[in-house]
């Protein structure tokens, strides 16, 4: 019995140690903190209240949704540049489809089905064209970057031809009433919808023999062929799951605008590689966690609904701040790298002599 | 013979001949002398920008920063010469936009040879912060009275070409020089120097490259500075273009000259690429933007249109290089 107990608080300890262990994730934390801390000190009677608070928990699940995606295919070693893409295109269909079967008139159950109906023909949808991108990559060859700026193009082009350049409007109100629905009057429920996509997807990640392959795949596409891994079988996977993930952001956006357009979080594809970047997603594939997106999104966060506070910090500014972040990553990452380099060489040479 | 069938350009040639003769049969406008010169016209800026995509993307790297370059110096040279209301020669113009595109396009040098990190995303963050000063610090906007020497110059032309059917006529802009001393220049730089040579090789292998005695860091810094430099300058030519000075004009226009380059045959991992076939890539997206209409096609579908040019094209190629690799694995496993 006392020995169950103290084999389970060594678990608990070791989990602890785990993330403490991931230097990156620790990081993230004190990050967070910090960028937490700074902005209630300076606004604590705007930045601390209820409303805000809400407002800020249900804005993030619709790039945070878009991050995740591009994190899977940033660790298969690619990128997937469509998904903003893809998140509006099926947008507009599942609106298209809403509004065509149901009428004005319609009973709340009725409506409520033909939503559920319209979710998975999103998601289905998306996962199309996520197979479209893993197509071009795996049985054409075309390098992810190119193959996904090509879908890109073309599903952003599918989406302005169904638009006409304009936006679609008029959308039944179970849409919008479901999206920017308030659990308690506290809990968003787009933050139920990111929860749900980042546990599914931490699950698959770290629990079945795919995300295994993934990771392997990322380090060394090589080394995973001859151990005996389809590859283009994984990447099918991958585009097909972040296409999937694309599309339930693009259901959020609808919601939340109440119309569907073809141009909806264009500046989400650059965010989202920020956002990996930040979070400690390798670009050249291998690394990468839902929890460290999660806590970097929930920094960038901070920081946006932060400097909303402050009216004299106009909105181009925002571009500005995410480009040197970015870099400034980048640079602590290269630099923390080398130390780490140098200090083991040391370690090194001394145990020699 | 067989070497010709197996090369990029021989196919872009071909498309582009044949939706020539497509244009020519629907619509019987193709072949007009205003016709061809707005062709030309508007193939003065993504040839100008093509020429420095071209030199990156054989180097084994990609810029998606160059358009806010281009804004970035376009739009601060305007206000300059109209601050100190500037009535000289107007090179003076092209002069500074190209120093302040070099300056932009050698921090990105300087940051993609210290991080060593994948250069698409080094420039998406500088990019975005070269945008974001043009619009958040400089609180950019039209500016539609231009300096008087660029105003000038807008209205210059080497020859106009009347279309008496339609009762319209074109004219090419005298920039359209500028397009040509590009191509030679690059043209030069690629086949004729030894810098050239590094480009190549730092594409093929960057490790054999610095062994054979090339300076990696020297030539990322020539590479970034050249595409800041010719960014610089496009971007003025854009305002002498369209008589008025849009800061937003050219966003977006990253991914068609990385397409343009991609489809004249210039393989995305560096190492291999042309001149001939940059400038018949950026042919082929021009023309396709331009004849659309031609063709009766709305220009709602002009994206999609490019999506499936830019697919095929990129798609041909890799997928040549694909099989040979499946061959050379066969070949490997057979014996």
């Amino acid at each position: 019995m006392l020995n169950d107990y103290h084999n389970m608080s060594l678990q608990k300890l070791k989990a602890l140690n785990f993330l403490f262990k991931q230097p990156n994730l620790k990081r993230l934390v004190i990050m967070l903190v910090i960028a937490f801390a700074a902005m209630s000190a300076l606004k604590p009677n705007i930045f601390l209240t209820q409303d805000y608070f809400s407002s800020m928990l249900g804005l993030f699940p619709e790039y945070g949704i878009i991050s995740i995606a591009m994190m899977i295919t940033m660790i298969s070693g690619g990128i997937d540049l469509a998904a903003v893409s893809i998140a509006n295109f099926t947008g507009i269909m599942t609106c298209l489809f809403l509004i065509r079967f149901i009428p004005d008139d319609a009973s709340v159950g009725y409506a409520a089905m033909i939503l559920i109906c319209g979710f998975f023909l999103s998601v289905i949808l998306g996962g199309f064209c996520g197979a479209i991108s893993a197509t071009l990559i795996s049985k054409i060859g075309i390098p992810p970057i190119l193959a996904t700026l090509g879908t890109n193009d073309l599903i952003l082009g599918a989406a302005i031809a169904l638009t006409k350049g304009s936006s679609i409007s008029s959308i039944p109100p179970i849409l919008s009433e479901v999206g920017n629905y308030m659990i308690g009057g506290v809990i968003p429920v787009t933050l139920i919808a990111f929860i749900i996509c980042a546990l599914i997807l931490s699950f698959i990640l770290s629990k079945t023999t795919y995300g295994f392959k993934l990771y392997m795949m990322g380090s060394n596409q090589t080394a995973s062929r001859f151990s005996g891994t389809d590859n283009n079988k994984i990447i099918y996977i991958t585009y097909i799951l972040s296409g999937m993930l694309a599309s339930v952001s693009g259901l959020l956006m609808c919601a939340r605008f109440n119309t569907a357009r073809a141009d909806f979080g264009t500046s989400y594809t650059m965010q989202a590689i920020l956002i990996c970047v930040l979070s400690g997603v390798n670009p050249n594939g291998g690394f990468g966690t839902v929890a460290g997106i999660t806590l970097s999104v929930l920094i960038l966060q901070i920081l946006s609904s932060g400097f909303n506070m402050f009216p004299f910090i106009s909105n181009f500014y925002r571009d500005l701040i995410w480009g040197a972040v970015l870099l400034a990553v980048l640079l602590y990452n290269h630099i923390s790298i080398n130390r780490q380099a140098k200090a083991t060489q040391k370690k090194a040479v001394a145990s020699k002599a | 013979m067989r070497g010709l069938l197996k090369r990029n350009e021989f196919y872009v040639s071909l498309t582009i001949l044949a939706l020539c003769f497509l244009i020519q049969s629907k619509s019987g406008q193709f072949f007009t002398g205003n016709n061809l010169i707005d062709l030309a016209r508007s193939m003065i800026i993504p040839g100008i920008l093509c020429m420095g995509v071209l030199i990156e993307i054989i180097s084994g790297g990609i810029d998606v920063s160059f358009p806010a370059i281009a804004m970035l110096s376009m739009f601060s040279t305007v206000k300059l010469l109209l601050y100190v209301d500037y009535k000289g020669p107007v090179i003076v113009a092209f002069i500074i936009a190209g120093l302040i595109g070099l300056v932009l396009g050698l921090i990105n040098g300087g940051l993609i040879a210290f991080l060593k990190l994948p250069t698409l995303i080094i420039t998406l963050g500088t990019g975005s912060i070269y945008l974001g000063f043009m619009q958040a610090v400089l609180k950019s906007r039209v500016i539609s009275v231009l300096p008087e020497p660029i105003s000038k110059l807008s209205k210059s032309y080497l020859f106009t070409a009347h279309n008496k059917e339609l009762g319209i006529s074109s004219s090419l802009p005298s920039v359209f020089i500028l397009l040509i001393v590009t191509v030679v220049l690059v043209y030069f730089i690629l086949n004729r120097t030894m810098l050239g040579r590094g480009i190549y090789a730092l594409g093929g292998d960057i490790i054999a490259c610095e062994r054979a005695g090339f300076n990696v860091a020297r030539l990322q810094y020539f590479i970034y500075g050249f595409m800041g430099g010719l960014a610089g300058v496009a971007g003025m030519t854009r305002t002498v273009l369209t008589g008025s000075c849009q800061p937003t004009t050219l966003i977006g226009f990253e991914l068609t000259c990385i397409a343009a380059v991609i489809l004249g045959g210039t393989r995305i991992t560096g190492g291999h690429g042309t001149v001939k076939g940059a400038l018949l890539g950026a042919l082929l997206i021009t023309m396709v933007s331009n004849s659309l209409i031609l063709l009766g096609v709305p220009t709602y579908w002009s994206k999609f249109v490019t999506g499936i040019i830019i697919i095929i094209g990129t798609g041909a190629s890799a997928y040549q290089i694909l099989r040979q690799k499946r061959k050379l694995n066969a070949s490997v496993f057979e014996d």
